[in-house]
């Protein structure tokens, strides 16, 4: 009901979540939460570990500078702790998302300056949902042949697998789980394995380092290994992992896996033969790639590329559709991205290397970006429309 | 006025949300799944069902990184003169093991590309089979040790050359390269041959305990 003229309006009372939000804002560990030194030193601690991150690059490649300084924790000298840039990052974002449940004045005439925050949060979040999920390996493929699985680079596992016919049933354990003590469980072969040493980088000796003794299970004679320090290109490293197999009604046995073996260790475990390998993981698609044909041109007269390209088919719920991927133009399916990465060849053919790329996030960052821009120009636009319409009045 | 210890408190709250995220050490859990094994027209490559392979590795050899797909496998072998004298040699040779189906072109299309590649004119390449020694595989397979270091390409500049065991396995050929200094590699050839002397190739590999 509208007041009578010449009446007062009955004063406006504030609704009781708006009251207990300006409370919250008030109280004086949110208002020390939302300094802006922190997002200041945030921002700094941010340059200062770019910069030095780049700086150690160059020295130890970029697979071990992304560990390093992309971790929580940087260990400087082995003693001092700094943050690493995800502790960081996480701090911003928090403090961004509380800043937005808490301070942010919810006016319509702030709405860009809503989506302006809410772009900065997705690209946080796209950030770490791209260090938490996104997955690069690769495929090589000779012309004529079929491939389902890719493997990674970088990242290994430990594997138990049976085979039958062309297919393998694989249980692995990422290499991040190989630590010191760890329990490796292997129920469907009634066994598991403890493990005693894991190097991320080691040489492998054989048994004359150790006068013909073979002190360990292992595929290759392999009876000794020693750490090394990593390799400055984190691919080339060659991890080992000593552990004891305890199997049901059987003796325990000390088994040595390397990574650079190219034949399982072959066991019997439970009644069934089963393989046992330290390998770069391996990630099956529901899918599958066929080359047919890769084509490379040169520069003419000069052993310069001009080109690369790959004529391949991809096999999906039993429809095949002939596709080309060549330099920056890959083949996107199911969440998988292709790139035509390098090329080898010898004299039974040519082999084609893709670059295969999975990342839920990867769209985000572009979202994102134009967030931020839309929620500045909406910014922009209420102010301007707001200054236009207080201008025609005076 | 902001105390600052309430700030320290907040940083405190803020770090420790993702801390105690990435603090939960649970059990190793693992990962399970189905893979196919590669497909192709083409057996001779990386990924597609190989012979079972062992060896035994001489002193100083090192297995090398995973790299060429053609290879089944690759090693450093370094000069046994050094090795004697526990130096490291800066200069290991390549050895490198591939198997291909078939006789992979015959023997002497073989010797030729490998006559090619230290720049030596291919017709040198009956020479170097009739002078080759007779090797034989641990797992029985016999074959042959062709030696080029005796050979000099034509503008005697090559210093590369190479010792190499060509073994027919079942249906296969596999391929023992060593590639080295010249010397090196004639200091190394009785190393080479007691390793082809120790692979175990095939149906016929030794099983592994």
């Amino acid at each position: 009901m509208s007041p009578a003229p010449g009446e007062t309006p009955p004063p406006k009372t504030t609704p009781k979540w708006k009251q207990t939000r300006a409370r919250i804002a008030r109280h004086r560990f949110v208002k020390a939460a939302l300094h802006p030194a922190i997002t200041l030193t945030g921002l700094f601690m941010l340059l200062l570990l770019v910069f030095f991150g780049t700086l150690y690059q160059a020295d130890h490649g970029l697979y071990e500078a992304q560990r390093i300084f992309f971790g929580y924790i940087i260990w400087v000298k082995g003693v001092i702790p700094f943050p690493g840039s995800s502790t960081v990052l996480w701090v911003l974002t928090l403090q961004l998302v509380l800043f937005m449940l808490v301070q942010l004045p919810l006016v319509w005439k702030k709405f860009g300056l809503w989506v302006v925050h809410g772009g900065l949060v997705l690209l946080l979040v796209g950030g770490f949902i791209t260090q938490m999920m996104a997955v690069e390996s690769q495929l090589t493929l000779a012309e004529g042949q079929t491939g389902q699985t890719t493997t990674s680079y970088d990242k290994w596992e430990l594997v138990a697998f049976t085979t039958q016919g062309d297919t393998n049933t694989v249980t692995a354990y990422a290499d991040d789980d190989l630590k010191p003590g760890a329990v490796l469980h292997l129920n469907e072969y009634k066994s598991r394995l403890t493990v005693k040493t894991y190097y991320g980088n080691a040489a492998a000796f054989t048994s004359m380092a150790t006068g013909g003794v073979m002190p360990y299970l292992n595929a290759s004679r392999i009876a000794s290994m020693e750490p090394r320090k990593p390799e400055k290109e984190s691919p080339a490293n060659a991890p080992g992992v000593i552990a004891t197999l305890h199997t049901e009604g059987q003796e325990d046995r000390d088994i040595l896996l390397y990574g650079l073996e190219r034949n399982p260790l072959a066991l019997t475990l439970g009644g069934e033969r089963v393989f046992l390998q330290l390998r770069r993981r391996n990630y099956p698609l529901d899918f599958s790639i066929t080359l047919r044909d890769f084509i490379r041109t040169l520069h003419p007269g000069t052993e310069t590329p001009k080109s690369f390209e790959s004529d391949v088919t991809l096999n999906h719920h039993g429809a095949s559709r002939d596709l080309k991927i060549w330099m920056n133009n890959p083949l996107r399916h199911e969440g998988y991205t292709f790139f035509q990465a390098s090329f080898s060849m010898d004299q039974t053919g040519e082999f084609s290397t893709f670059a295969v790329v999975t990342n839920p996030g990867r769209l985000l960052p572009y979202i994102s970006s134009l967030m931020v821009f839309g929620g500045m120009l909406l910014h922009f636009m209420i102010h301007f429309l707001g200054y236009v319409r207080r201008t025609a009045r005076t | 006025m902001i105390k600052p210890i309430s700030t320290v408190f907040s940083l405190c709250a803020l770090v420790s949300l993702p801390a105690i995220m990435t603090a939960c050490n649970a059990e190793p859990e693992p990962r399970r799944y189905r893979e196919i094994v590669t497909l192709g027209e083409n057996s001779n490559l990386q990924g597609n069902p190989r012979a079972a392979m062992t060896w035994s590795l001489p002193q100083g050899w090192t297995v090398q990184p995973e790299g060429d797909p053609m290879r089944l496998t690759g090693f450093w072998a370094p000069d046994p003169e050094l090795v004697a004298k526990g130096e490291a040699d800066p200069k290991p040779a390549d050895v490198s093991i591939v198997q291909l189906e078939g006789d992979a072109g015959g023997l002497e299309a073989n010797v030729t590309r490998w006559l090619g590649q230290i720049k030596v004119q291919g017709s040198f390449a009956q020479q170097a089979i009739a002078e080759a020694v007779p090797v034989t595989f641990a797992s029985g397979q016999k074959g042959i040790v062709v030696d080029f270091t005796g050979f000099l390409s034509g503008d005697l500049t090559q210093t590369e050359s190479i010792v190499g065991a060509i073994v027919t396995v079942g249906e296969t050929t596999v391929f023992v390269k060593a590639m080295g200094g010249r010397e090196r590699l004639q200091r190394l050839k009785p190393q080479l041959i007691r390793f082809c002397e120790s692979l175990s190739v095939g149906a016929d590999a030794k099983e592994t305990p």
